[in-house]
């Protein structure tokens, strides 16, 4: 008997009855596919907003709020013993500087009123002058109005505004006229704005990938779930505003989705994150940046962190391009354990590393001051037993591939393991509201029935195929493997659970982590000079991709270079342009081609 | 003369002489106040602090803030406009001066993005209609006839801890007159707030004002340049007839 109690709970867990760390329960920890490094240098004792790397390898971070500055960590951050890197203090007096992005060795800052390029004129070390690149954005006094980013696609800098929200389902109303909720971009040569997509509420960061732009939204009012959004031109993702803000297509009502799942008001979201803690069917509280990462066994997926300091830690989000061209895909837990518990960013390092910065969340959300953190993740060289991808292959079928192949004496039909529900989110003004059908957090939605759960030959996918008519379209499925689904070295799944948005039938196909440039053709760019004299830049490739453009004398001296990507065009004024003739240089991957230029 | 000028130029890029000892460590800083956002407390010494508002580039606040200048507080404590807020920030986010001031002016008005739809402008004002619709701070004339021109807000910078806002006016043809504003304050006998302005690009014929000038309890002059204060040493305008430097001067 005795015996028996002790292992009662061993029983329990394998039987898919108890909870257990990564199945409705927050995970145990750091995922296995890393190795986390303690690096932030004591000096900083605050809330990181954004990150970046200089070309040595110094790293530099904002301070989300005090000191409300920027620091330039020294390169050692990326050494063996990082928390001996010396940081200094670059710039003060900022406004909730919660973007950076180094271009060229220019750090830009995004505030929350402004776009600032911080300029070193005397060479001291710090800024003495803070050039205002672009600032045409409505922003009232209301503290909500934040602005994150920061992205740069050798053209345009994106970023995404919140909407004057109260803490409370809507946002004021009238709201201040021409306030944009939503994703920004910024054309770099001039500071022009442009909206670029509308309906947003909080966002919690940009990320680049697949040739896109990515943004994450908080929960909230018109938001049932956290989101993951591919941001595309004109887009309205959801949440009126009054007046209303660009690309809104509805007025700001009350409940105006009533009970319609596949209303077409607004662009449906890649990726629903659960709200809340794994006990109650949720796995996130306040997103930070979307990264895609480009290396290790998730390369070409999303980490996602999570700042909150009660559950915090990174989630992973899968996604695959559906034959309309639209993305959707599929979140899992991934790592708890960081240093400070909240992630507010991600970034990848010089040295192929991830990096984060934690926010000094000390409850759920976002603005508490408390714990802070700096981590190092480093590929351990080991792979979590997890889902790798689940793929809608059909009206009537998923595929769900693993890490690492499945045990065999679970032999090859799984479907026993094997649990899913659905819902849909019925977003109102209601803060939070509502996932239908079924109130119960921890038993939403509707069970399904499985028809069969088959393995593949390799025991690494599973075709998962339910009767006609139980997926349906703007659905979240809910995925839970349990009773004793093992690994062939008898590992339990790191995350059990997944939660599908489907949006289309599939198939569809995998996203390219990293397209490969190439120049196309036997003229490989466009030139053209503007009617200012600058000279305007543009690569004809095949597929998108870093290019870098450059301009040297005639004997090979460069004397400025630019970053750009795909077929943007890059520009460099006048002034940068050698006296008499020059040679352009372009390359992407291993193609460099140069042409002759005149000023 | 050649030597000199030398010399002048090494200080210069050295600091020597034109380094300022500052009241703060932090004494630039960009803020939120109970009306507006985008604005920029400096501190240039413990007993002259100003606020700018950035997208209009008019100083409309100066004040005695002594080390500190000012604090930030949160909405609970009752100094914010309610109407923007009906929920408590997370944390400190309204600036508020502390000390006597010299002279405060009401709001000025409002920066909207350039996509705004224009009605919607109406309904703000509507909404509120205490905040002022048609601020200019500064104008462009061409001849007498008001030029719709555009303030152009080009960041700020401290070189040597000299504070200088930098700003243009966008004129309808895409011209640009470029001007510099760096304040000083002397407070041997008297507290003495030397505004520097420096200009460029006013094309032949027009002129450039700055209205809506502050007095409080003391007195504006032009002590050098190629400007006049026309309706009052007080809260008149400035207006500038040519490029150069013009320095305006506010005694208290």
């Amino acid at each position: 008997m005795k015996n028996f109690i002790q292992l009662l709970p061993v029983l329990l867990v394998s039987l898919g009855i108890a909870q257990r760390a990564g199945d409705r329960l927050p995970v145990a920890g750091v995922n296995p596919t890393y190795v986390l490094d303690v690096i932030r240098p004591p000096a900083i004792s605050w809330a990181v907003g954004g990150m970046d790397f200089m070309s040595d390898g110094r790293m530099v971070v904002t301070s989300w709020r005090d000191p409300y500055g920027v620091f330039i960590i020294s390169n050692a951050i990326v050494g063996s013993n990082p928390v001996t890197a010396t940081v200094t203090e670059f710039a003060t007096g900022l406004s909730e500087a919660l973007g950076l992005k180094v271009v060229n060795d220019s750090i830009y800052v995004l505030q929350k009123d402004e776009l600032t390029l911080l300029l070193d004129q005397d060479g001291d070390g710090r800024a003495d002058e803070y050039r205002t690149i672009a600032y045409d954005w409505t922003k009232s006094v209301n503290e909500k109005e934040y602005a994150i980013g920061l992205e740069f696609d050798g053209t345009y800098f994106y970023a995404v505004f919140g909407d004057p929200t109260v803490n409370s389902g809507t946002s004021i109303s009238p709201q201040p006229a021409g306030r944009q909720n939503g994703t920004l971009r910024i054309r770099k040569s001039d500071g022009f704005v442009e909206p670029f997509t509308g309906g947003m509420r909080v966002p919690g960061g940009t990320g680049q990938a697949f040739g896109e732009i990515w943004v994450t939204e908080s929960q909230g009012g018109f938001r049932v779930s956290h989101v993951l959004y591919n941001a595309r031109m004109g887009r309205y993702y959801g949440r009126p505003v009054n007046p209303p803000s660009m690309f809104q297509t509805q007025p700001f009502a009350i409940n105006p989705y009533n009970n319609d799942p596949n209303q077409t008001i607004y662009t449906p979201f890649a990726v629903n994150i659960p709200f809340g803690n794994p006990q109650n069917n949720g796995i996130m509280r306040s997103p930070g940046n979307p990264l895609a990462v480009t290396t290790g066994p998730f390369a070409g997926q999303f980490l996602i962190p999570d700042c909150d300091n009660a559950y915090g830690g990174m989630v992973r989000a899968f996604v695959e391009r559906m034959p309309n061209g639209e993305y959707q895909g599929a979140a899992f837990q991934f790592a708890r354990g960081f240093e400070g518990v909240g992630v507010f960013h991600v970034m990848l390092g010089p040295d192929g590393n991830l990096y984060t910065g934690g926010n000094g969340s000390s409850g759920a959300g976002w603005g508490r001051t408390g714990n802070v953190g700096m981590n190092r993740m480093r590929l351990s060289g080991s792979t979590s037993f997890d889902m790798l991808a689940v793929r809608n292959t059909g009206a009537n079928t998923f595929e769900i591939d693993f890490t690492k192949p499945l045990n065999a004496s679970l032999g090859n039909n799984v479907t026993a393991h094997l649990f899913v529900r659905k819902w849909w989110d019925r977003i109102s003004d209601t803060y939070g509201c509502c996932r239908e059908p079924g109130a119960s957090a921890t038993a939403v939605g509707t069970a399904l029935t499985v028809t069969s759960a088959i393995v593949s030959a390799n025991r690494r996918t599973v075709t998962v195929t339910f009767p006609a008519g139980e997926l349906e379209l703007r659905w979240i499925h809910y995925f839970r493997w349990a009773n004793g689904l093992i690994s062939d070295a008898s590992e339990m799944l790191w995350a059990a659970e997944t939660w599908y948005t489907l949006n289309t039938f599939g198939p569809g196909t995998a996203p390219v982590p990293v397209e490969k440039p190439a120049l196309r053709g036997k003229q490989p760019f466009d030139m053209a000079r503007t009617a200012a004299g600058d000279l305007r830049v543009q690569a004809r490739m095949a597929g998108n991709g870093d290019v870098q453009v450059s301009i040297s004398d005639l004997r090979g001296k460069i004397s400025v270079r630019r970053n750009g990507y795909g077929s943007n065009p890059v520009f460099f004024s006048r002034n940068e342009l050698p006296e008499g003739m020059y040679i352009v240089h372009i390359q992407a991957g291993n193609t460099r081609q140069s042409r002759l230029g005149v000023r | 003369m050649k030597n000199s000028k030398l010399w002048f130029s090494v200080l210069f890029a050295t600091g020597i002489v034109f380094a300022q000892n500052r009241p703060a460590t932090v004494w630039i800083g960009k803020v939120t106040t109970t009306e507006r956002s985008r604005q920029l407390f400096v501190g240039l010494k413990i007993n002259m602090w100003l606020l700018y508002d950035l997208p209009n580039c008019v100083m409309y606040q100066a004040w005695n803030g002594g080390n500190i200048g000012g604090t930030l507080v949160t909405a609970s404590v009752g100094v914010t406009p309610g109407y923007w807020f009906g929920g408590g920030p997370h944390f400190p986010h309204i600036y508020i001066p502390s000390g006597t001031n010299y002279f405060a002016r009401d709001p000025v008005g409002e920066y909207f993005a350039s996509y705004t739809n224009p009605a919607h402008i109406t309904t703000y004002y509507t909404r509120w209609p205490a905040q002022p619709l048609n601020y200019q701070g500064w104008s462009v004339y061409n001849g007498g006839t008001l030029v719709a021109a555009k303030v152009r807000y080009r960041g700020f910078s401290n070189l040597n801890n000299n504070f200088q806002l930098n700003f243009g006016l966008i004129l309808p043809n895409g011209g640009e007159i470029t001007v510099s504003e760096n304040p000083e304050c002397y407070n041997a006998t008297v507290n003495r707030l030397e505004r520097t302005f420096t200009f460029s690009g006013i094309p032949a014929g027009y002129e450039v004002r700055l209205g809506h000038l502050v007095g409080g309890t003391g007195t504006w002059a032009i002590t050098s340049g190629a400007s006049a204060i026309v309706t009052g040493a007080t809260t008149g305008t400035m207006t500038q007839i040519a490029n150069g430097q013009t320095v305006l001067t506010g005694t208290w």
